[in-house]
């Protein structure tokens, strides 16, 4: 796969990580109306599932919630697929690490377990390998995806090299253990 | 890879029929097929058809880039000195730079270099992200806020409401009135750059895809509170008549494809399947540029594909590939 050019690789360890990490406070004022008034009827127990840090990374914006027809807003026409499968609820949540740089999270709450393994087996295309994190993973350059009983969750990470896949293997872990057991 | 004169020609040898249409358009008919006007790229008599689509392949995209423009008579056949030029790029989603989910910036930055060199007065380049996804971080991972910091151009996502004006499409099968970037509406010249990808929704997004991403209020392409769509097949539609309502309001002039990466699974955010093609390819007419597109898909059935064959019906382009003159500078 083509990578960016040399100058724009420096630009995005050096303006993503830097600058991303210098702005990020300003986050939630960036933050399109739509989240914000989904952040606003978040509940405790979903947030919890994002813990505010993990090792050498820390959550740098309030997690915001996306219910029903709100999910349009956070994925788009990538919405169906979960809505179609009974859909509970989504959240997101970013962090930086050190090391690891950013990384961003969405977490998918489906009403049953068959609703989750039916979206992460059509996201996939294989029912996910062994990797120690959730009932099943998939683990590709840049992203894991895992499910454990309702929940669907993908971590993206925006740097790549071995320092962000322990970072992004770290928080799915954290999340993972979150998850409440049936 | 290059594309001199001497292959300039061969080229144009295999050009069908017709003309070039020049400019296209806000708010204006659809072209018809019959419409010829002259290309006046310099030295040459040749003609296009409007409908035809040029591409060139290479890893050097920004290289890519200019030989289709330069195929199509350059950029000056569709900016006029002293023009207001929006580029419309699609930079939807703050997601890693290789999950390819939007446009490889160097085909933007080619493009903005071309319009800066035939004398514009303002270049935007503009699009509004979805929404639960940080906005400002979009253009930066993407690298189009950076190929945007030049003199004389802005780069910026728009999401706030005062970035929007309200109009109204008569006609429109659905989407009977719309919140569009202002940027938009005001410009002499819209660039249409999108990304080949494919949608869990449309099946692919490209050229008329691309186009819901300067409305603001999208949410109801997707279902209508008192009416929601009753089946999957339902939902299809509805999206893909909002998207033929709103184009045939509002045109772009020229669409460049980046399918220099195509997602072949897990679209519109990816990561999914990729498959590396190294072509860039341009039309004035989307919906050939979408045929030629979904072709680069082995996964993708045109004949299934809605808004390609309702924005045909519509008058807004060609559907049938066997019409569809394909320059390529290879």
């Amino acid at each position: 796969m083509r990578r960016p050019p040399k100058a724009l690789r420096a630009f995005g360890l050096f303006g993503v990580g830097i600058v991303g990490f210098v702005l990020s406070p300003a986050v939630p004022a960036e933050t399109p109306p739509a989240a914000v008034a989904a952040s606003e009827t978040s509940d405790t127990a979903g947030a919890a599932l994002l813990p505010d840090t993990v090792g050498g990374c820390r959550r740098v914006a309030s997690p915001h919630r996306f219910n029903g027809d709100q999910l349009y807003q956070l994925i788009d026409g990538g919405a169906p697929q979960f809505l179609e499968k009974g859909f509970s609820w989504a959240l997101s949540g970013e962090y930086r690490c050190e090391p690891g740089g950013r990384i961003t999270i969405e977490i998918y709450r489906m009403e049953t377990a068959e609703g989750s393994r039916r979206v992460f087996t059509e996201r996939q295309g294989t029912p996910g390998g062994e990797s120690g994190i959730g009932e099943e993973a998939a683990v590709v350059a840049g992203q894991i995806e895992f499910r454990r009983g309702r929940f669907v969750v993908t971590v993206d990470l925006f740097d790549q090299g071995p320092a962000p896949a322990a970072a992004g293997r770290a928080l799915a872990l954290a999340i993972d253990g979150k998850i409440p057991r049936s | 890879m290059a594309c001199d004169r001497r292959r300039f020609l061969e080229c144009l040898g295999l050009v069908t029929a017709a003309g070039w249409a020049g400019p296209t358009v806000l708010a204006g008919p659809p072209n018809p097929a019959s419409q010829v006007l002259k290309q006046s790229k310099p030295g040459s008599s040749e003609r296009l058809s409007p409908h035809a689509v040029v591409k060139a392949r290479g890893t050097d995209y920004a290289a890519a880039t200019r030989q289709v423009i330069d195929r199509m008579g350059g950029m000056s056949q569709f900016v006029s000195r002293g023009s207001k030029v929006v580029i419309k790029p699609n930079v939807g989603w703050d997601k890693p730079f290789h999950f390819r989910a939007n446009t490889h910036p160097e085909i933007v930055r080619a493009v903005i270099e071309m319009v800066l060199a035939a004398g514009p007065a303002s270049v935007k380049v503009l699009d509004f992200p979805v929404e639960g996804q940080n906005a400002k971080s979009a253009f930066d991972v993407s690298g189009i806020g950076m190929v945007g910091m030049k003199k004389g151009v802005t780069a910026q996502p728009v999401f706030e409401p005062a970035g929007f004006r309200g109009i109204s499409i008569p006609g429109a099968a659905v989407l009977k009135e719309a919140l569009v970037i202002k940027e938009i509406l005001d410009a002499d010249v819209i660039i249409n750059i999108p990304v080949a990808k494919s949608h869990f929704v449309t099946d692919y997004t490209g050229a008329l895809k691309n186009w819901m991403g300067i409305i603001r209020d999208r949410g109801f392409f997707h279902t209508d509170p008192e009416k929601p769509p009753k089946s999957k097949q339902e939902h299809r539609q509805r999206v893909a008549r909002c998207i033929v309502d709103i184009q045939q309001k509002i045109r772009p002039t020229l669409s460049i494809l980046d399918a220099s990466v195509a997602m072949l699974t897990g679209g519109p955010p990816g990561p999914g399947e990729q498959k590396t093609l190294n072509l860039v390819l341009a039309s004035t007419d989307p919906v050939a540029l979408d045929v030629v597109g979904i072709g680069l898909f082995p996964n993708l059935a045109l004949q299934k594909i809605e808004t390609v064959q309702y924005a045909a019906a519509a008058g807004l382009g060609l559907a049938d590939p066997a019409k569809i003159p394909v320059v390529d500078c290879a």
